[in-house]
Order: C-alpha cells, then structure tokens, then sequence
C-alpha cells in the first residue's frame, strides 16, 4: 500500500531523507527499507498485534505539545543521561572509561533486524525507514556495580512521530542499569539490546501519559550464554501505547525476566506484546504482567513462547493476571505456547477479574477512605509484577 | 453507644438476621454466642458496613447517630471496630504503613492532626511491648503469611493502635492455644475502661475465663434467644446448643 509510507514519510520529524549530516549509505538502507515498506498492509486489526486496538489513532493530529504527567526518574541516580530531544541526541562530555556513546549513524551497524520479515511488526519496521536520531552504547565489563545510564525521550514537537533507533551492547561480564524514561514526543522507538555472555542487563522502562499521547517502542533483546535480562514496565495512560518485546537467545544458560504493570484509563489503549524465541537450549523465560483497566481503556497483553524443535531444557513461565476496573474497560489477556521440542518445562496463566472488594472493605473497615484502599489494593496487585 | 432495634439483615440474598435487638452501654462487654450459621459474623459484618449485608428493617444508632448510612472507612473514624473472623492478606503492603494510613485516616476524619512515622513508630512500638508480641510483624505485609493465631493477635494489635470505643472480635479466639488466648484476652483487657465497649462473639467460653463479660446473649436462627449473665456462658458449655431445638 503505497500510502502508508508516504503518509508516515510525511508525519515523521525530522524527514531523515532530507538529513544533510546522514551519511549517504545509510539514506541508501533507508530509502530501500521504504520502498519494502510500501508493499506491506497497513496496520489495522488483521494483525495480531493490532487486533484489540485502533490503529488509526496513528494518524491522529494532537495540536498541542503533549508532556507525561510524571518525570520521576531521578536524574541524579545516574552517571550518564542521553537525552533525545528536537534538536538531536545529546551525550554528556565526560564519559566514564567503561562507556562509550556515539550518534547512531556513526555506528558500524545501526542494525537491520530480521523481525523485519513479519508484517506485525510493520509499525516497528518502518522505524528503520524513518529514524533521524539515536545513539549506539557499548557498555565493557568494567561498569561499576551501581552503572546506571538514563535515556529520556524529551521532544516537544507535538504533532509529527519522532523516530529513534537506539543500540546497546553490553560486553561479557558487563552489568548495567538503562533506564528509558518517556518524558515528551510522538517517540517510536526501536532498541536493540546485545547481551554479551554472562552480562547482566536491568532495564527501566517508563511510559508515564497523559490521554493524548501516543508511544511505539520496540525492544529487541539477544542474549549470549549465560546472559540475563531483568526488565521492568511500567505503562500508564496515553491515547496509544504499543509495545514489543522480542527475545532471541544465541546461547544457553540464559535468563529473559520481565514484569510489565500496564494501567490504562479513560480511552487509553495499551498493547503489551513479549515474544520470547527459545531457538537454543536450556533457557529460561518468565514474564509476568499486571494490567488495570478503568472507564472505557483497553489493554492487550500477549505473552508468546516459541520453542524450536531441540531446543530442550527449555523453561518458561508466563503469567498474565488482570483487573477491570469499570464495566466498560476491556482487557484481551493471552498466554502462548508453542512448543516444537520434547523436554520443556511451561507453565502459563491469565485471569481476568475486578479489585478484591473483600480486601477494600478490610482497609475500610480500619478508616481508609474507598478511592485510597482501592489505590492501596491496586499497588498490592503491582506489586508481583515487580522484577527490579 | 450502640442501639440495635428489631433489625432484620439480609446476607448475599439470604435473610439471616431476624428481629435482632440490643443495647450496649459505654464501658459494657457483651458476649455472643451460638451455634455454627446462626448470624453472629453477620451481626458483626452488619456494623462494620461490609458489601453485601443489608438491613432491611430495623435500625442502628451508634452514638446518637445512623450507622447504617455512614460509610465502612466512616464508622471506623466514629469508633467502630470489627477484629474479622477471617483477616485478609493484603500482599506488598506493609503492615506498619497500613496501620498508619488507617490511624491518620480517622484522626483526619476527627478533624485531628495526623502523626509522623517516627513518632508512630515509638507509639506502636510501645503498644506492641505492652501487648507481649513481637516486633516483626509491623515489618511484615499485611496478613499474608501468618499463622491463623498470627492474624487473629494482629487484628488485637490493629485495635490496640486505633483505640475504637466500640470493638467488636469475630471469632477472634478460635484456633488459638492457651497462650495465644492469653494474649488476645489480654489486648482486651487492657483496652478496657468506663467509655470503651466490646461485642465478643465467641464459640467456646473459655475465652470468657480471660475477659469477664457483663452480659451473656445467645444467638440463634438470627435472633437473641437468651440473655443472662457470666453464668449463662457456663450453662451453655454444660449444656451445649441441643436445647435450642427442643
Ligand atoms: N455473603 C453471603 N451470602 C450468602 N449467604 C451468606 C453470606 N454470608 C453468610 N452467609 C450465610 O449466612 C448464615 C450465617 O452466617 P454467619 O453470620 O457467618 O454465621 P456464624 O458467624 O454465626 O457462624 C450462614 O448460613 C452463611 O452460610
Ligand atoms: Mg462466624
């Protein structure tokens, strides 16, 4: 559909084919990856990913700057903030030694990824057509105990999408904090995390919205062997938020472990997708959401597993629980399994219920006013989705 | 302090209470008894506002006032107290910050100050000394994890804090050792004075050796059918409930 890549070519901020500083290869890859792009259907509910939301909300022109009601990431927590604003990504100056930061069209490779081929993903991809900024982070193992690196997404141009491409490559033995803070902008962002064998990743990621902001995130996550993942959503408000986590190991031994608390109210949508690839042996997956609809919001959770054949020793847990706050809030909850191998260890569920109305009227009963025991109940209902 | 005149309680959709009377005066200990599914969790449950129990005849004053159209989070702010038979567990909150918010949630609705955590913390420190338990528990999320005796001694120690002028335990006995009974009995004791009242409704007596009730009522088919002293208590230990059929 050869509208679509000239629609999204047009709301993009800035338009990277008129970026004098690209270098002239890259608006090559850019402008090949825009014409596959015009082959493919635009985004709609076809798709499985895009099944329980309105994907038009996309086009939707909101006239105002559009900030997060929350900017809580404590800034002075880390040694490094990268900030991606209008005017680019700015780096600090002094970087510690066991870090380096470059802009993300001076780096080697800003990753083609192959999650390209599959149409559900065709919002993520056309990042690769249209991103203008981003940065590549090696992190080596030398990083301190405490490293902690901040990505804040800080774009006051309302009305176009802000494309970042960001890479983070975390050398063996690396151990690393990156917290993504979502603080203003139509961002859609693709990440590409490398994880080096025995490296440890934490990862934050914030969405905090108010109810006209949209945001599009990709993380892709390659684990070596013996590497581990632990990451942390949180997702709040916003007229639009989608959400793609893709997992492939390249080793054994290794650990994927997210908790994704999606709350979504008013007319939010919120889609949290985790694809875990259990190509090799012998890794672990465990992802865990906790989702609170309220008024006339939606949230869609879809945790898959896939697990190739041979790829035994496989373990993998997925638990997807669910509270409806209102009558008309709508929450799609869906554990997936395929499995190709013999011996695997899988364990899933999803519920979808209300607010324990016993455990309300307990904390009424000592004094405390509905509307706080009900926010009391909620954070009690977070809190296992709470991996770091 | 607490007028119950002829009410009639419905729970879920199950008439339960039926023309139930009582008058408890400040400083007074009324025991209720009765047999399994006679009503006596639904009396308690009716007063303290929980979802789901539903006057629907009769009425109740606390205090001068209608407790019946006050909130549940109301009626514990004007004093009221309800030591549930079965605690909830309430996961990732911490018992001291509930106890907290709860405490500062009446004093707002007294129209008082709250208190800061430090100076709640030597208050519940003291309380909990006194009270003979342990510590650990303020440390410790709401009820999840506790032995049944654990959750029945922390409802005394939420009482103990919050200092209701109408305290009413549920059962608060049952599955409990001598020890543990010591304790609760104790907590109510100490609570006890001129403007403090209690309902203790009770399976066993034995609890009644602990704490000295002025009046005895049984509670059968969702009304009172006796009224008596301490002495009642032991009868109906002799005796068991086998007369109420007669
Ligand atoms: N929410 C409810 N819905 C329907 N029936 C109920 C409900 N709560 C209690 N009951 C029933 O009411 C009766 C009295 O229960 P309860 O007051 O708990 O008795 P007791 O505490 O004296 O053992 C029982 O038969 C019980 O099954
Ligand atoms: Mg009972």
């Amino acid at each position: 559909m050869a509208g679509l890549m000239l629609d999204w070519l047009a709301a993009s901020n800035p338009q990277p084919q008129k970026n004098l500083t690209w270098p002239e290869d890259l608006s090559k890859k850019q402008q090949h990856a825009a014409d596959v792009l015009k082959t493919w259907p635009a985004p709609g509910r076809k798709l499985e990913f895009w099944r329980y939301s309105d994907a038009s909300r996309l086009k939707k022109d909101p006239l105002k700057p559009q900030t997060s009601p929350v900017d809580a990431a404590h800034t002075a927590d880390h040694q490094v903030v990268v900030v991606v604003s209008d005017e680019g990504v700015s780096v600090p100056d002094n970087l510690p030694d066991w870090l380096t930061v470059e802009p993300i069209q001076a780096s080697e490779q800003p990753r083609w990824s192959p999650l390209d081929q599959t149409p559900e993903l065709v919002v993520q991809a056309a990042n690769q057509a249209l991103f203008s900024q981003g940065v590549a982070i090696k992190v080596s193992a030398q990083a301190p105990a405490e490293a902690r690196i901040l990505l804040r997404y800080a774009v006051k141009e309302p009305s176009r999408w802000t494309y970042v491409r960001n890479l983070v490559q975390l050398a063996a033995g690396a151990e690393v904090v990156v917290d993504e803070l979502l603080v203003s902008g139509r961002i859609n962002v693709n990440n590409f995390y490398q994880i080096g064998e025995k490296a440890h990743l934490k990862r934050h990621q914030q969405v905090i919205l108010d109810d006209q902001q949209q945001h599009i995130s990709l993380q892709h996550f390659t684990l070596a062997g013996e590497a581990r993942v632990t990451t942390q959503h949180r997702h709040q408000g916003g007229d639009l938020q989608h959400h793609v986590h893709w997992v492939d190991f390249s080793g054994e031994q290794a650990e994927y472990q997210s908790g994704s608390i999606n709350k979504a109210a008013g007319q939010s949508h919120i889609s949290d997708i985790v694809v875990v690839n259990h190509a090799r042996k012998n890794n672990r997956s465990e992802v865990t959401h906790r989702s609170l609809a309220d008024d006339s919001a939606s949230v869609f959770n879809n945790a898959k597993a896939i697990v190739a054949k041979g790829a035994d020793g496989s373990e993998i847990e997925q638990d997807l629980k669910n509270i409806l706050l209102s009558n008309d809030a709508k929450i799609a909850s869906k554990p997936e399994l395929e499995v190709y191998a013999d011996e695997v260890v899988a364990a899933h569920g999803s519920t979808i219920g209300t607010l324990d109305e016993e455990a309300v009227f307990y904390l009424q009963s000592r004094g405390i006013p509905l509307d706080l025991a009900r926010e009391m109940m909620m954070v009690s209902f977070e809190q296992e989705a709470l991996v770091c | 302090m607490l007028e119950i005149k002829n009410i009639h309680a419905k729970a879920g959709d199950k008439n339960i209470l039926k023309n139930l009377n009582l008058s408890v005066k400040p400083g007074e200990v009324h025991a209720i008894m009765g047999p399994n599914g006679s009503g006596k969790s639904t009396l308690g449950n009716l007063l303290a506002g929980m979802p789901h129990v539903e006057a629907t005849e009769g009425s109740v004053h606390f205090k001068g006032k209608n407790l019946l159209e006050l909130e549940p989070e109301e009626r514990a702010g004007e004093g009221v107290f309800l030591a549930f038979q079965y605690p909830v567990e309430i996961p990732g909150v911490n018992n001291m910050y509930f106890l907290r918010t709860a405490y500062n949630a009446q004093r707002k609705y007294r129209g008082e100050e709250g208190i800061d955590s430090a100076g709640f913390l030597r208050m519940v420190k003291d309380k909990i000394n006194k009270l003979h338990m342990k510590d650990d528990l303020l440390k410790r999320p709401v009820n999840v994890g506790f032995s049944g005796g654990e959750k029945k001694r922390n409802e005394v120690f939420q009482m103990a804090v919050l200092e209701p002028s109408l305290a009413i335990l549920d059962e608060t006995d049952s599955g409990l050792d001598i020890d543990a009974l010591k304790i609760v009995a104790d907590g109510v004791n100490q609570l006890r004075d001129s403007n403090r009242s209690f309902i203790i409704i009770t399976h066993y007596q034995r609890l009644l050796d602990y704490i000295e009730p002025d009046y005895v009522h049984v509670l059968a088919d969702g009304q009172i059918v006796k009224s008596g002293s301490k002495k009642l208590a032991l009868e109906l230990e002799e005796q068991g409930y086998g007369w109420l059929d007669a």
